[in-house]
């Protein structure tokens, strides 16, 4: 077999590994909200890399250990979401907003450095450059990314409105600074790690598919999310392909961290806000 | 590429099922009222709020002299004494219970070469019954703020979004929509109360949850144990 085809078949049995414990116990829903999924969302990744120990599992240890890198920081992230609140509820929910994108941007550098220094994995993520072509891919997603979301419908994105104030306290109490965090921990999880890794052994365009695949269906996993997946799953498939395409085509991961910033930022002010409630 | 296949194809599946529950779950707010909206206009309740030569004016207060220019509709809740939402050209303004007024929501294009949605209504229970302040619109439909226009959420769950406008009654605890596609009704109601479930039950529930995880496990286990190979 060869090591691309290999790599396409661990990638594709581990993700819907993770699909089938996401989704399959979703029919015994929990009106309590006592089914924290993110917690077999990560026992079944932890199962996995542990089990990459016994030799006949030893070739898929590096791109299962990219998936935790992935997996991980997004089950701590949303598990403090949901304790710092229940444990320190004098908390107002900026802060308990930075401290769970903090503690996620922590852990994904933490994993990373023991992806690269401890196993040699061929991770490079590609921030010690950002050249004139990367400003000029940075401007132009920016700009595009924000003429694209209001060429298409309102409705089917949740976009309705900016609250002035709310924006403005999201602005001061620390919910803008969490998911300015949250987004730099992505990029470096999806386009730094994952991609690098797919890269080794994956041509450059088949490494970009299945690292925005497993970007837009990781979106399944948001809890809080109550719009339209059946727009948001292709939304972010594709700017996950764009975003890795970027990142391959300069060189560079700050485009990518810019303008996932900025979309990220806009869902906090115009977009989340129009989708609850129906 | 055959296995690989099938294994996209029973992920796409588990995502339209995801679909399917998440649909289901989500039962519409708004009905057809199933009276006129004469009748519904009878229903209506006094304003709280009304504007008096482009001032503000509360029931039993004096005129705002801090009244934001051009607005042209306005409404509070019976709940918040000196807070309301006004709108008009200037835009969209919340008063504060000390008298301040601040730009409250800027609606946004509905699309690339449209601009944003007419405002044509603001209303609020002018009894004690909750604090929201409801805001109707051509094109967006019904958004809600129950914090006097700090925040604003989407209220329109079944709502056709050509809201023309838009009338509260106190007494039938509804909210009538008069839309291009007839009248709407939302009646207020409490939320459920959880249900409560027996230790067996949960028992049994996760139970379910650990086995299918478990199985997810050992299958991927057996699968990356082949390709490994």
């Amino acid at each position: 077999m060869t090591a691309s085809r290999r790599t396409t078949l661990i990638f594709a049995v581990t993700l819907a590994a993770l699909a089938v414990t996401l989704l399959a116990p979703l029919p015994l829903g929990d009106p309590n909200g006592t089914d924290p999924h993110e917690i077999r969302l990560g026992a079944v990744v932890v199962a996995l890399v542990a089990a990459t120990f016994w030799r006949d599992l030893r070739p898929s240890r590096p791109l299962l250990l990219a998936f935790a890198v992935v997996v991980i920081p997004f089950v701590l992230w949303s598990v403090s979401l949901q304790v710092v609140p229940w444990w320190w509820p004098t908390w107002p929910g900026g802060a308990v907003i930075f401290a769970a994108g903090l503690l996620q941007f922590v852990i994904t550098v933490a994993l990373i450095e023991v992806l690269k220094h401890n196993l040699g994995a061929p991770i490079t993520l590609r921030l010690a450059h950002f050249g004139t072509s990367a400003a000029v891919f940075t401007a132009t997603g920016v700009v595009l990314f924000v003429a694209i979301t209001l060429a298409l419908p309102a409705s089917a994105l949740g976009r309705v409105g900016i609250a002035v104030p709310a924006a403005l306290d999201a602005l001061g109490n620390g919910l803008i600074a969490g998911d300015v965090l949250q987004a730099g921990a992505q990029e470096i999880q999806f386009r730094g790690a994952l991609l690098a890794l797919l890269e080794s052994t994956l041509r450059p365009w088949q490494a970009n598919a299945a690292q925005s695949v497993l970007f837009g269906f990781g979106h399944l996993a948001l809890e809080q999310y109550e719009g339209p997946v059946v727009v948001l799953i292709p939304l972010t498939i594709g700017l996950g392909f764009v975003l890795g395409w970027v990142t391959q085509r300069t060189r560079s991961l700050w485009p990518a961290i810019i303008i996932h910033i900025v979309a990220e930022v806009a869902v906090r002010v115009a977009v989340i806000p129009g989708l609850y409630g129906g | 590429v055959a296995k690989s296949s099938r294994i996209a194809a029973a992920c796409a599946l588990s995502v339209l099922l995801a679909q399917g529950v998440t649909a289901l779950a989500s039962a519409p707010w708004w009905t057809p009222a199933g009276i006129s909206p004469a009748q519904a206009a009878k229903y209506g309740d006094a304003p709280r709020w009304r504007l008096s030569g482009g001032f503000a004016v509360e029931n039993g207060g004096h005129p705002d002299a801090g009244t934001p220019a051009g607005v042209q509709l306005i409404a509070g809740s019976g709940t918040q004494p000196g807070v309301a939402i006004a709108a008009g050209a200037s835009g969209i303004w919340r008063r504060d219970a000390s008298g301040r007024w601040q730009r409250s929501l800027v609606l946004l294009p509905q699309g690339l070469l449209a601009g944003p949605p007419k405002v044509t209504a603001i209303t609020a229970f002018a009894a004690p019954l909750s604090n929201a302040v409801y805001l109707a619109t051509d094109g967006q439909g019904v958004l809600i703020t129950e914090d006097g226009g700090v925040s604003w959420i989407r209220d329109n769950l079944g709502l056709p979004v050509h809201v023309l406008a838009l009338t509260a009654s106190s007494r039938q605890r509804t909210l009538f929509a008069l839309t291009d596609s007839g009248l709407w009704a939302h009646r207020l109601q409490s939320f459920p109360a959880p249900p409560a479930y027996s230790p067996r039950d949960l028992l049994a529930h996760w139970l379910t949850i650990v086995l299918i995880a478990s199985f997810a496990t050992a299958g991927a286990i057996v699968a990356l144990r082949k390709v490994c190979q």
